[in-house]
């Protein structure tokens, strides 16, 4: 019994074994013709796109992101090593246009992007402050982040002392080289400001219907970016210095709090004060509410003062519509007209116009740049890690959509030589006209007067 | 002070006076009478800005009939309001309860307007079109017509609830309920109508100054806030209940901001009814002229 029992159970193992080893061979074999016919799994580069999504600008800016992804994608994605990566976007919404919300909430969209999406660049920043609060964090993470539509100098002062950074700033590469800034910054705005209100006043002197414009009110949104060029008390900056040097008078200067609603006090003082210009600073809504204002105020003598100066919505193709079209002869910078500022400027506006039915704002335009810009710095660089990055991003030189393109030691945007921040336009039945860039000879004879 | 500035001054402050008047009037009208300190008030404001830019932009209404439709919406808010969370209940626990359901409003709108349903007015901030154009010059000073449109609607709107009050049996009621609601009900009032009514006229007198003031701003579905602020300044500075003392404190609150914005900094002008809320507190927490409790 006890052998016959042995030779059961050997024969039972045995055919226990054969079966393991079939199953075994075939999981194998399965798997090793999967392996062989299987695509290669694609490689992909995660974008993190830190953007105020529920305002234009953050969605312009998403937009074309989504663009300059698919159009970089189409063409087989970035190669890095010999390998091609796609590369993807995710965007988290900072809410940053909505000035009461705390600056907290810009960073932790930061925080999201790098810790929970794994983002391994970012793109994008609005609000000044909210961005300031970003870049501290960058070391952190060791992410590179390029900083598309604010406009404040301070963490590019940060990153490298440089003539424009203002005294007392303690530079420190090592924590900000992450940063990167393809915006102009507030205080870079005043020479193409004050090469137009020369400009502007020779116009007007010798063209009829306008105004005085060397009499000048300044109307500035109290916000961090407003700081240099308006400056504090509202006037007194090297920009309204300098005008005053060439023959211009400031005669009433104020800030205003944001989303201010009602500007009569505002309009009854420029009023009274004779002024024949008014340079309007803002980024947010109040500017529509005030171009409405001044627009339907009744001006001593039916002459109304011309408006202008840099207004971030103004130069939207939303604003005509926000305005009820008060915005009728409302100058603006920078204004993103449909313009060769390279070959590539109307191609963009136009494809952008085609799929999402208006023209891009600023934000689109150096959101698109910026993506390209950072795919052909991971090609250089054969990485997306920053150690590797920031170098091939401080030597790059990239003819984009707004102009051609590379970093300063503080990285910056190199100005003078972005031809979209040299250009002014004015809003004219529903278009917003070009009427004069700082490489003009005069104003464009299509500019148009104040209407009466 | 010029000859010059002292006119913008006080035609300024006369219009925003009279707007502030307009603006409180329907917070003051319902404590008054029903003892609710509504914290949703600011909210209704907000609403019925967000409403009239959606009738009008979306439903391609014309203007107003959107303002209509937004003030209908509101009316029957208002309602719900008072039947379902606010009645019955005393003061305190009426303001708590109407300001959570104010921040479940502002948050509602908030979704909505982002959500998949009306995602093009992500593209742009929404507003109220401006919708009486030009302006009217008045010794000297320029003013912009929807303002002395919005003056003189609260004059006849004032004009209207005095007639409403001292000469027609509603008003009668109102005023009994206002006075001693158990005393009305034993002479066949229905307080509860009474207040409902009233919280329905409350809430069109916010939709009214709403339609005319949310003109000049983008709309947030925060702006309510500031509202119910002034609003509150304005009734506690004049004496809860008192109608006399709520005018005198919108003209007093309407010429402090129109001082600060003229003479001295425009960023301090939002400061200057919560100084004054809290100094009037301190000195004379009735109010200038509330009766003091004992």
């Amino acid at each position: 019994m006890r052998t016959i029992s042995n030779a059961a159970i050997s024969r039972s193992v045995i055919v226990a074994i054969v079966v393991v080893v079939i199953v075994i061979v075939a999981a194998t074999s399965i798997l090793a013709y999967q392996r062989l016919v299987q695509k290669p799994v694609p490689h992909y580069v995660t974008l993190g796109l830190s953007l105020p999504l529920s305002y234009a600008v953050g969605q312009d800016a998403y937009d074309a992101a989504q663009m300059a992804v698919n159009q970089i994608n189409a063409n087989g994605g970035v190669v890095m090593n010999n390998t091609h990566y796609m590369l993807r976007i995710v965007a988290e919404d900072t809410d940053e246009l909505d000035w009461t919300i705390p600056v907290d909430q810009g960073v932790s969209a930061l925080e999201k992007l790098v810790t929970v999406d794994h983002a391994q660049v970012i793109l994008g920043g609005v609000r000044t402050d909210v961005v300031v609060a970003e870049a501290a964090k960058l070391a952190q993470y060791q992410i590179v982040f390029v900083d598309i539509e604010s406009n404040e100098p301070i963490v590019e002062c940060e990153v490298h002392h440089s003539p424009s950074c203002p005294p007392g700033i303690t530079a420190n590469y090592t924590a900000y080289k992450y940063y990167f800034h393809l915006f102009i910054n507030g205080s870079a705005i005043a020479p193409y400001l004050v090469k137009f209100a020369v400009e502007l006043k020779n116009y007007a002197q010798t063209h009829p219907g306008w105004p005085n414009v060397t009499r000048v009110a300044v109307m500035g949104e109290n916000a961090l970016w407003t700081v240099g060029p308006v400056g504090r008390p509202a006037g007194n900056s090297t920009l309204f210095h300098v005008m005053q040097n060439l023959g211009f008078k400031v005669v009433y200067a104020s800030l205003f709090p944001l989303n201010t609603q009602d500007f009569s006090t505002h309009l009854s003082q420029i009023a009274a004060s004779k002024a024949g210009l008014i340079m309007l600073f803002f980024s947010g809504s109040d500017g529509a509410s005030f171009i409405e204002q001044w627009q339907s105020y009744n001006w001593p003598n039916g002459q109304k003062p011309v408006v202008f100066g840099p207004g971030l919505l103004g130069g939207f193709s939303e604003f005509w519509t926000m305005t009820n079209g008060a915005a009728q002869s409302y100058i603006t910078w920078p204004a993103t007209v449909n313009v060769s500022f390279t070959p590539k400027t109307v191609p963009f506006i136009d494809a952008f116009y085609k799929e999402y039915g208006h023209t891009p704002n600023t934000a689109a335009l150096d959101m698109y740049d910026g993506v390209y810009i950072v795919a052909q710095a991971m090609s250089i660089a054969n990485s997306w890690k920053a150690y590797k990055l920031i170098p091939a991003l401080e030597s790059i030189t990239y003819t984009g959509v707004i102009g051609v393109i590379h970093f300063t030691s503080s990285h910056g945007i190199n100005l003078p030589s972005i031809p979209m921040y040299e250009q002014f336009g004015q809003w004219q039945n529903g278009v917003l006209v070009p009427i004069w860039n700082t490489t003009s000879s005069s104003i464009s004879s299509k500019i148009i007067p104040p209407p009466s | 002070m010029t000859y010059v500035s002292f006119l913008s001054f006080f035609v300024l402050g006369l219009t925003l006076g009279i707007v502030y008047v307009l603006l409180s009037e329907g917070f003051a009208l319902l404590y008054g009478v029903a003892g609710v300190l509504n914290g949703s008030y600011g909210a209704l404001y907000m609403v019925v800005g967000y409403s009239t830019f959606l009738f009008f932009f979306y439903f391609k209404l014309g203007i107003l009939a959107s303002i209509f439709a937004s003030l209908l919406l509101v009316a029957f808010l208002s309602y719900l309001i008072q039947k379902y969370i606010a009645d019955e209940r005393n003061t305190l626990d009426a303001l708590f309860l109407t300001l959570a359901f104010a921040f479940v409003l502002q948050y509602l709108v908030s979704f909505l307007q982002c959500s998949s349903a009306f995602r093009s007015s992500c593209q742009y901030p929404a507003f109220v079109p401006v919708f009486i154009n030009g302006s009217t010059t008045f010794l000297g000073v320029s003013i912009f017509n929807q303002y002395l449109v919005a003056d003189g609607i609260t004059i006849a709107i004032l004009l209207a609830l005095w007639v409403v009050l001292s000469k027609t049996k509603i008003g009668k009621a109102i005023r009994a309920v206002s006075q001693d609601k158990l005393a009305a009900s034993l002479v066949g009032i229905n307080p509860m109508r009474v207040i409902l009514l009233t919280s329905v006229i409350s809430a069109v007198m916010a939709g009214v100054s709403s339609v005319f003031l949310t003109s000049y701003q983008t709309l947030d579905p925060t702006i309510g806030w500031n509202i119910i602020t002034l609003a509150f300044a304005i009734v506690v500075i004049g004496g809860l209940g008192s109608l006399k003392g709520q005018i005198l404190a919108s003209f007093i609150l309407a010429y402090a901001r129109v001082y600060v914005l003229l003479f001295y900094n425009p960023l301090l002008a939002d400061f200057v009814s919560l100084a004054l809320l809290i100094v009037v507190l301190l000195v004379r927490p009735q109010g200038i002229f509330g009766k003091e409790v004992v």
